[in-house]
């Protein structure tokens, strides 16, 4: 499954590191939730999807279409935030 | 010489009334007393003539009976190897039943001293630290830490590699500490870092490769400046089959490492 959203009217593609997603628990979809809310910029809208997107005619054209499935990335939680070093010790304990 | 006795019959020594003790002295002075409540007391007691087990009595106030041949719990020094039986499978130093545990190394005062450690730095880290002065006793910045969850911070260790494949779906081949990759269009990557870099100052250095001639030219373009510390990203260009000027790529293989804080 991939993640994909509007990048500057170009639809970006994410795709999630098999070592990562090992270390993830919950479902799918959760795993998906949560390399969406790490990696996109709070805010973004996208979609999870499973369609095949490997040819790349006129890659450059694809636009991203929001769907009926369509989510919003939110910020981490603190503990995640200083997990992934989005924030420091002192800015966690500040927190 | 006086002596007191019995003649084959108990001796009785009898201080009447309340809360009398039995007295013996030498010389007019005390050296023996048993209380109304039982109690003896001596002066002295010549432990030479002791003999038997002494019964379960407490030795919290007992002093010099130090066995030299064993170290206390706390404070002693070992002088010797120390040695572990490494016959038994399980065979093991456990350290400290706290957050922390320490293997200080002491050296030479005119070198410096080293600590081994757990979380003493990084909440979830291994640790390696020197001394902060020659034969200091102050640990504050280690030199290298291996978190529980696989990585090797330091200067010489790197924070993050890839090996991904841009053609068709983006993937990875393999990857250390990268979450993701997005691709934004042809020859358009950012790998996304699992844990962020500490500044934007990184270096990293990137192979690519696309064509299946040997007369091709690819490389890896990464910004300058201005780099994230969540990301780096970059685009594909090619000179195919001996061209002089580079185009944005077709996609193909990506190899990329990092090093920095």
């Amino acid at each position: 499954m991939k993640l994909i959203y509007d990048n500057s009217g170009v639809a970006a593609v994410v795709v999630p590191a098999p070592k990562f997603l090992a270390q993830l628990t919950g479902t799918d979809e959760e795993k998906l939730i949560h390399i969406a809310n790490k990696d996109l910029p709070t805010g973004t809208p996208y979609e999870i999807t499973d369609e095949d997107l490997s040819d790349r005619t006129f890659r450059d054209a694809w636009e991203y279409v929001a769907g009926s499935n369509e989510k919003t990335s939110a910020d981490l939680s603190l503990d995640d935030q200083l997990k992934y070093n989005h924030i420091t010790q002192e800015e966690y304990d500040a927190s | 010489m006086s002596t007191i006795k019995s003649s084959d019959e108990h001796l009785t020594l009898n201080a009447d009334g309340s809360s009398k003790d039995i007295k013996f002295q030498a010389n007019g002075v005390e050296k023996a007393s048993i209380s109304s409540a039982g109690a003896f007391t001596s002066t002295t007691i010549d432990a030479t003539k002791l003999t038997g087990d002494l019964p379960a009595i407490s030795g919290a106030s007992l002093t010099g009976v130090a066995d030299a041949t064993k170290l206390p719990l706390a404070g002693g020094t070992l002088t010797g190897d120390l040695l572990i039986d490494k016959s038994a499978n399980n065979a093991r130093l456990t350290l400290g039943g706290g957050y922390v545990g320490q293997i200080k190394f002491e050296n030479n005062p005119v070198v410096t001293n080293w600590m081994v450690t757990s979380q003493y730095v990084k909440s979830n880290a291994f640790e390696i630290i020197p001394s902060t002065a020659v034969g200091g006793d102050t640990f504050t910045t280690p030199v290298l830490q291996i978190t529980s969850d696989g990585r090797g911070l330091s200067q010489f260790t790197a924070k993050c590699w890839v090996k991904m494949d841009g053609g068709g779906t983006a993937n990875f081949y393999d990857s250390h500490n990268a979450s993701s990759i997005t691709d934004n269009g042809v020859g358009q990557y950012q790998v996304n870092f699992s844990n962020n870099m500490a500044n934007d100052d990184y270096c990293a250095v990137a192979h690519a490769h696309a064509g299946a001639g040997t007369n091709d030219t690819n490389i890896f373009e990464m910004p300058e400046a201005g780099r994230a510390t969540s990301n780096i990203s970059g685009h594909m260009m090619s000179a195919l089959n001996t061209a002089t000027t580079f185009s944005q790529a077709a996609d193909g293989l990506v190899d990329i490492v990092i090093f920095g804080d």
